[in-house]
């Protein structure tokens, strides 16, 4: 240092421009190999310290040229001045006048040391910084294998700080704040933009899909996996859901323009493509003849075969959810009904049937048959038209949901034991309790769709053969037949018949005047009021015959009355049998009456279904000595008779023959 | 159509005596535990995935054990149930059920044990349970509710016991924990294949997962070592 002293104040000048020594905190470089010694000894050459460092920086300062050619090394030229100025600082620092004494100042490495100095000011901050790190224990870095414990702060801590409690609100009401922020600028710049800015529209159409998605949770089953939102489709109440193929998925209709009509829904749904189609179940009854017609589909028609095809994509697309799920839900509905009723069909071995193209044709009774179609339709608006038979229609769609309401699976009397499909009246326990071949025995058996249907569309039918007979009688005025149905149900319905004989009302009194029918799935039966029933099966003709039997039998009751009567001189009934028969073998109720004088008999027969007979002969006082030649009947023409109803022509005839 | 003989009425018959309960059937079984104050949440959740509805129930239970004097260590566990419900003329009727010991079978996901369970009618059902040489081991009263959903059934119910023995009323009911025992199972006949009811009813339990985890528990590792107070 000494050497350069000469020279100071030129260094001074250029050193003040430099910048102080570059310090960088690194990683030791690896010692070099210098050589390795035989013994396999590696011998590291030694890094050069910080002052070898100096000592090379140093030696490339050309100090000729820094001092001048001329100056010589040597300190030979000490500047008196100079070593004033040495002295007086070191006067000035010993008096304590200057509190930089530390620093030095003189000689060409002040800068150098002012520099040096700072450096190692910072290096001490550093230092002084790292141990500070290392002494405290929150500041430990952890390494990968320390276990992390966080230490919850105490339920109590968390709720006794007040602190706490303001942040979280004024964070919660910030939230708010922003969620407001954010609508009444959307608004406003909606307001500004006339409604049309793209966030705005983006904004409302977000809304409007959580709204509808909302609605649409309100009669579907929605879910959420990951980022799907899909639905199902499938229509059971019990049971497991989300079946694969029953699930519509649910997307966010992006309109490509934004002032496209808004008739649109948001909400877009891709119902399964084998859904895709509008179907209906028609039931209808047919009848095995020659002449009914087609009762398979025929195979080249396209009527009721829609499938889904790609072009109808679009068509599909624009369809409102609202819509499309439910008619594909109705499709996937009357798909499983009508497959389970051929799978019944087919277990019905006493029941033929013949299933061809989605045509079910299973026998009623004798040559009618049940029809059932299922008819595909395309998937969009308008209105289908129903065909079948609407209330049988509607009775199967009836019994689908009712099977589908049905719970069968009852947990039983403790919580421990294990479900049970009996019903709760079966499942009597301790000393009420039944042995399982009693409760077989009364076990009321699950019956199919199938069958129901099929004992309901009997009995429909049934019962319209009874009316058509029931018109038919009620057209006779004499006796004037009135129907009226009594019970109509299901399976079973009562029809009354009430007969009335105009003007002769007061002598009904005792007469059974009313008798029933009573049509099941099965048969008809004509019951009279006594009990007494007559079996009709299914045939109309039959049933025909039983009511007009009812009829003649009831003429009968009334002859006798109107034979009776008061005023005039009463007759006898001599002979009144319901159960006769006329000479063909047919049943012909008749009535034998003879006047007071006993001079004369009178014979009513009464056919069924045609007009009656009235024979009238002389009374045989002693049957040994009579003659038949005498006493033959002798027909009166029926017709002739005076008065217009039977019973105007009895009393005619009877007040005629009275005493003659 | 009376006078067509019915062929498939024969076909309807085994089918109800399935469905009517037999009198031993085999039970897959996962038991789980919840909060009772997580127990809303839980309802929320089988409201939507089970059959509508459900049933309440209250039932005290007791379980015996059968001793015999030579090996003290092998017992027979009895249950013996009844419930707390007198409205519709329900009083005097016990549930006996025996459970087996669960099938060793690592590869079921479920529980799977055999189960006996008779419904008894008596007035003096305890003279009875003494007199054919049972001894009680523990008792506890569960209140809860039953969901089914198809033929699985799932049970929850909160555990307490009586502070008094003998004294059922409310006052002397108290909570044995502040959790609810969660059970789900499904009864098989007694040699069906379990398999795949035991999958099946895995599956829905994993839907309960983030609220109660249905495990398959060992329970059967503690028996002997717990009840001892019962031995003399």
């Amino acid at each position: 240092m000494r050497a350069s002293t000469s020279g100071q104040n030129v260094q001074e000048t250029q050193l003040q421009t430099r910048p102080g020594v570059d310090l960088v905190l690194e990683a030791n470089d690896d010692w070099k190999i210098q050589e390795i010694g035989f013994d396999g000894v590696e011998r590291y050459l030694k890094p050069e310290s910080f002052t070898d460092h100096v000592g090379t920086l140093a030696r490339k300062v050309e100090w000729t040229k820094l001092v001048g050619s001329q100056s010589p090394y040597e300190n030979s030229k000490v500047d008196p001045e100079e070593e004033f100025d040495d002295e007086n600082v070191a006067k000035g620092s010993q008096n304590g006048k200057s509190a930089d004494f530390v620093t030095p100042e003189a000689g060409p490495w002040s800068v150098v040391a002012k520099q040096l100095h700072e450096s190692l000011n910072q290096l001490n901050i550093l230092l002084d910084d790292m141990s500070v790190i290392k002494n405290t224990d929150y500041m430990k870095a952890l390494t990968v294998l320390d276990p992390i414990t966080v230490q919850e702060p105490s339920m109590e801590f968390i709720n006794t700080n007040r602190g706490n409690q303001w942040i979280w609100k004024r964070r919660a009401l910030q939230e708010a704040v922003q969620v407001l922020d954010n609508a009444t600028k959307q608004r406003q710049r909606a307001l500004v933009n006339l409604g049309l800015s793209a966030d705005y529209i983006a904004h409302l159409q977000r809304t409007q899909f959580f709204e509808e998605l909302k609605e649409m949770r309100e009669i579907w089953r929605v879910r959420k996996t990951g980022d799907y939102i899909y639905g199902d489709l499938s229509y059971h109440i019990f049971g497991w859901k989300y079946d694969t193929p029953n699930i519509f998925d649910i997307s966010r209709r992006s309109f490509s323009n934004k002032t496209e009509n808004s008739s649109l829904s948001i909400i877009e749904v891709s119902v399964p493509k084998d859904l895709a189609k509008r179907s209906m179940i028609a039931v209808s009854i047919v009848k095995d003849e020659m002449d009914a017609g087609k009762l398979f589909r025929d195979p080249k028609a396209k009527k009721y075969k829609y499938t889904y095809k790609e072009n109808d994509a679009e068509k599909v697309e624009v369809l409102h959810w609202k819509d499309s799920l439910k008619w594909a839900q109705n499709t996937l509905l009357l798909r499983d009904t009508f497959s389970n009723l051929c799978k019944d069909a087919i277990k019905l071995r006493n029941r033929l049937s013949i299933i061809r193209d989605n045509v079910l044709l299973i026998s009623l009774f004798d040559d009618y048959l049940l029809r059932f179609e299922l008819q595909w339709f395309p998937f969009e608006h308008g209105e289908i038209k129903e065909e079948g038979d609407v209330y049988l229609n509607r009775v199967l769609r009836e019994m689908i949901i009712g099977f589908e309401c049905t719970k069968f699976i009852r947990p039983q009397f403790f919580c421990s034991m294990p479900v049970t499909h009996l019903p709760e009246n079966l499942d009597l326990r301790g000393c009420g309790a039944m042995t399982s071949v009693q409760i077989e025995d009364r076990s009321v058996r699950p019956r199919s769709i199938l069958e129901r249907v099929l004992d309901v569309a009997a009995h429909h039918q049934l019962t319209q053969i009874v009316a058509n007979v029931a018109l038919k009688i009620s057209e006779s005025i004499d006796p004037m037949v009135q129907h009226r149905w009594l019970n109509c149900g299901r399976n079973f319905s009562r029809l009354m018949f009430n007969l009335n004989s105009k003007d002769y009302e007061s002598f009904m009194g005792t007469v059974r005047s009313v008798f029933f029918a009573n049509v099941s799935s099965y048969e008809v039966e004509v019951e009279a009021k006594d009990g007494i029933k007559i079996k009709c099966q299914r045939d109309p003709k039959r049933i025909l015959y039983a009511l007009q039997y009812s009829v003649c039998c009831y003429s009968v009751s009334m002859v006798s009355v109107l034979s009776r009567n008061q005023w005039l001189s009463p007759f006898q009934t001599m002979d009144a049998n319901i159960y006769a028969l006329d000479n063909n073998g047919m049943t012909a109720p008749n009535i034998i009456l003879c006047n007071q004088a006993a001079t004369r008999s009178i014979l009513f027969i009464f056919h069924v279904g045609q007009e009656p007979e009235v024979f009238v002969r002389k009374f045989i006082v002693n049957e040994r000595t009579s003659k038949p030649e005498e006493h033959k009947w002798r027909k009166l023409n029926y017709h002739k008779l005076s008065g217009m109803s039977l019973c105007k022509k009895v009393d005619s005839l009877l007040s005629y023959l009275r005493d003659g | 159509m009376e006078n067509l003989i019915d062929i498939d009425e024969e076909a309807t018959r085994p089918q109800l005596s399935i469905n009517s309960t037999p009198y031993q059937t085999q039970e897959c079984v996962l038991y789980g535990s919840i909060f009772s104050k997580h127990v809303p949440d839980l309802e929320r959740r089988l409201a939507g995935l089970c059959d509508p509805g459900c049933e309440e129930f209250f039932e005290h239970e007791m379980s015996f054990c059968l001793r015999s004097l030579a090996s003290s260590d092998v017992k027979t566990d009895i249950k013996l149930r009844r419930r707390f419900r007198t409205d519709h003329q329900i009083q005097n009727y016990w549930q006996l059920r025996y459970i087996g010991v669960p099938e060793p079978d690592q590869k079921c996901p479920t529980i799977i044990r055999k189960e006996i369970s008779s419904l008894v009618h008596s007035s003096d059902m305890m003279t009875y349970a003494k007199a054919l040489g049972l001894r009680m081991d523990y008792e506890y009263m569960t209140q809860g509710k039953l969901w089914t959903k198809g033929n699985i059934k799932i049970l929850h119910s909160s555990l307490t016991k009586s502070i008094r023995p003998g004294n059922y009323d409310s006052s002397s009911i108290k909570s044995i924990s502040d959790s609810s025992l969660v059970e789900i199972s499904i009864s098989l006949p007694e040699s069906a294949e379990y398999m795949p009811a035991a999958k099946t009813l895995r599956d829905f339990a994993d839907q309960l997962m983030p609220l109660c985890s249905m495990e398959k528990v060992d329970y059967w590792k503690k028996m002997f070592s717990t009840a001892t107070p019962a031995r003399k």
